[in-house]
């Protein structure tokens, strides 16, 4: 027998689909990838156009001229580039064609998994330079970045790069591996 | 009648093909439930831009499979999904206990094909046409016919092979 015959031997369950139950399905909360890195971005996103002008403003009235400016900088860049992805990850749309979908949805995700990058370019020395500052001395800078001290700052952030690396392969890398194969799968 | 009425209305007589495809991307109660919740959510959301610019049922099933496709499974359930009384991952008992097999046996080869080539093939078995199903995909029209031709050949084989011939 022909397998569209088999297929076609199925009982059609149409309007099976009890009111309530839709009801219940609609009011439900999606838990795909997609919705839930789109969470995820909105969150960030408003995090950052929060924190980011109180940072500065409390810059200024330090009257820390320099750290001032390399902070606009850093942190007018991560509000754009979340602004961006937001966008891009809101113009994603499950309706059109399987190919297109796989590869929108493929590259903002590598763009979201990018902001990890970004964050420790930015965030991770505005932090540790802000700290320095913060921790006093009359020469702070000069005191933490003595010969003895550089390895022990090297060592630091080199485990820190590694576990955000580890963090991110763990909890996202079987995603970027399967939508891979999806794609290739369909460029065969 | 507001949109989610209309929905309502349109959703429900949707359900066989929405089922049929969760069946096939999924094996086990749970996830098919799961599968059958994330579709529907997401049928809601896009039915608002839908743009009639295709035939509904050609949007139906795009929305349907690019959900199946990118659905990862939850290795522990957190909390459980909505469950369905008349709508579940084993088939119905049917009149003629060899067709029930015949069409059980179906879905398991459909199960064990990649997740690309199920999305192809279920198009086929729906009665889509070769220029529907590469419109669907975003495939050439050839590219198809040539992989339709080979899916074929192994769902029959693997048939065959669970018949014990």
């Amino acid at each position: 027998m022909d397998i569209k015959d088999i297929w076609k031997n199925q009982p059609d369950q149409g309007s099976s689909l009890e009111e309530e139950e839709l009801e219940r399905l609609l009011q439900g909360k999606t838990e795909s990838l997609l919705e839930t890195i789109k969470r995820n971005a909105r969150i960030e996103h408003f995090f950052n156009i929060t924190v980011s002008p109180i940072f500065l403003i409390w810059l200024i009235f330090q009257k820390e001229w320099a750290l001032l400016a390399v902070s606009t900088a850093g942190l007018t860049f991560l509000v754009v580039f979340y602004w961006n992805l937001y966008k891009k990850l809101w113009a994603i749309e499950p309706s059109d064609n399987t190919k297109l979908f796989l590869y929108e949805f493929y590259e903002t995700f590598k763009d979201f998994l990018r902001r990890y990058i970004y964050g420790l370019i930015i965030i991770l020395p505005l932090s540790f330079t802000i700290g320095i500052y913060i921790s006093g001395g009359e020469d702070p800078f000069n005191t933490v970045f003595k010969l003895k001290n550089i390895g022990l700052i090297v060592l630091t952030l080199s485990v820190l790069g590694a576990s955000v690396y580890g963090m991110v392969y763990l909890f996202y890398g079987k995603y970027m591996k399967k939508l891979k194969e999806l794609i290739k799968s369909l460029e065969e | 009648m507001s949109s989610k009425e209309f929905f309502k209305t349109f959703i429900k007589d949707q359900t066989g093909i929405i089922t049929k495809i969760c069946r096939a991307y999924t094996d086990n109660e749970d996830d098919f439930q799961d599968y059958f919740q994330e579709v529907t959510l997401q049928l809601w959301r896009s039915y608002q831009s839908f743009n009639h610019q295709s035939k509904i049922s050609t949007w139906v099933y795009r929305v349907t499979l690019n959900v199946c496709l990118t659905h990862f499974k939850r290795e522990k359930r957190k909390v459980a999904t909505t469950g369905l009384d008349k709508i579940h991952f084993e088939l119905p008992q049917y009149d003629n206990s060899q067709e029930h097999e015949q069409v059980k046996m179906l879905y398991a080869a459909i199960r064990e094909l990649k997740e690309i080539e199920r999305a192809i093939i279920l198009l086929y078995l729906e009665d889509k046409s070769y220029k529907d199903i590469a419109e669907i995909m975003g495939i050439t029209i050839s590219n198809v016919g040539a992989r339709i031709n080979r899916i074929k050949n192994q769902l029959k084989e693997k048939i065959n092979r669970q018949d014990g011939h």
